[in-house]
């Protein structure tokens, strides 16, 4: 398959006979970075699973109008952030979860998990995250797992470089002393 | 457990422990794609929809207010004014006027005061009849549907 810049791509998508091909290279050029994004925010494949999808959709209708002043990825990024955090207030509110049951409600999760092969300590990193708040949870997870640079960080949550370095700041804080407890 | 002094210690993996089923992201295009073209007919036939429910929205509304009122005026007519007091077309006769004595037979003679107040009636009376008729009708004690009976 060949190997198209973010530029060509869109070019490729606002032909109308190159468009399914096009938006199908996108899928598979970002498909696994967004989900692991994702994942790491909802937890569950299957939840992952359906925010991916929503979040594609809103990709293949929303592309036309993308006006490129910032880059493809982190308008991918921004769309899937998003996406998952609505996921994730929805779920809340359906089911009454307060950040209180989040740590146990995590804890089984994690244990029931065919897809889930971490170690204890592994498990233990996903139980003290859960005790952040979401968004700053996914500033730990863009900056810690997927090195996001500060300013694309920044771009994707309308955020200041300044408050992004904070709050990451203060979760390693946070999760460094809830890890070194036992 | 490994030992823990440090964040930085623990592996970075971006996948953070979590795995997917076999082949996902080899189909995971294909299933976007169907879902992307699903979407875009549903939406379409939405629009379609929406569309000719806007347009016959109005008439149908005015159809059925108009099959109301009908029904309405149909069902006053036929059950709640006794067939006795219903308006009846009188008969034609032969020259195209009407019977006299169907259109009198329809009314009685409180229907008929009911629309003369009693000065206008003494006027009428004083006008239209000589004394004598009247009170001829008055001492005979004779009522207006008799008088009719014996014109017939």
């Amino acid at each position: 398959m060949a190997d198209y810049s973010d530029k060509e791509l869109l070019a490729l998508f606002r032909d109308d006979e190159s468009k399914n091909y096009s938006f199908n290279l996108i899928v598979r050029k970002y498909q696994e970075r967004l989900y692991w994004h994702i994942r790491k925010m909802v937890g569950s494949h299957e939840d992952a699973d359906d925010v991916m999808q929503n979040t594609f959709l809103k990709v293949w209708k929303g592309l036309e109008s993308f006006r490129e002043d910032s880059q493809l990825y982190t308008w991918l990024y921004r769309v899937a952030t998003n996406e998952a955090l609505t996921f994730l207030k929805k779920k809340k509110t359906r089911y009454f979860i307060s950040t209180d049951d989040d740590e146990s409600h995590v804890q089984n999760k994690l244990e029931s998990d065919v897809y889930f092969e971490g170690d204890e300590l592994e498990k233990k990193l996903h139980k003290a995250l859960a005790k952040l708040p979401d968004k700053q949870k996914l500033v730990f997870n863009m900056k810690y797992f997927d090195n996001i640079k500060y300013e694309d960080m920044s771009e994707i949550l309308d955020t200041s470089v300044g408050a992004l370095k904070a709050s990451y700041h203060h979760a390693v804080k946070k999760l460094e002393k809830y890890l070194l407890e036992d | 457990m490994r030992k823990f002094d440090n964040i930085e210690d623990l592996k970075r993996d971006t996948r953070a422990g979590y795995t997917v089923p076999d082949g996902y992201f080899e189909n995971l295009p294909m299933r976007i794609q169907q879902r992307c073209i699903d979407e875009q007919k549903s939406s379409f036939t939405e629009v379609v929809k929406v569309g000719i429910l806007s347009i016959i929205k109005p008439y149908l509304l005015m159809g059925s207010f108009m099959i109301t009122l009908l029904i309405g005026i149909y069902t006053v007519n036929t059950f709640l004014i006794p067939s006795d007091q219903m308006i009846v077309t009188p008969a034609l006769s032969e020259n195209g006027s009407y019977k006299i004595e169907d259109m009198m037979s329809q009314f009685n003679e409180s229907d008929l005061t009911a629309f003369v107040d009693e000065a206008e009636l003494v006027n009428a009376v004083n006008e239209n009849y000589s004394g004598e008729a009247v009170e001829f009708l008055i001492d005979e004690n004779i009522d207006y549907s008799t008088l009719i009976e014996e014109c017939k």
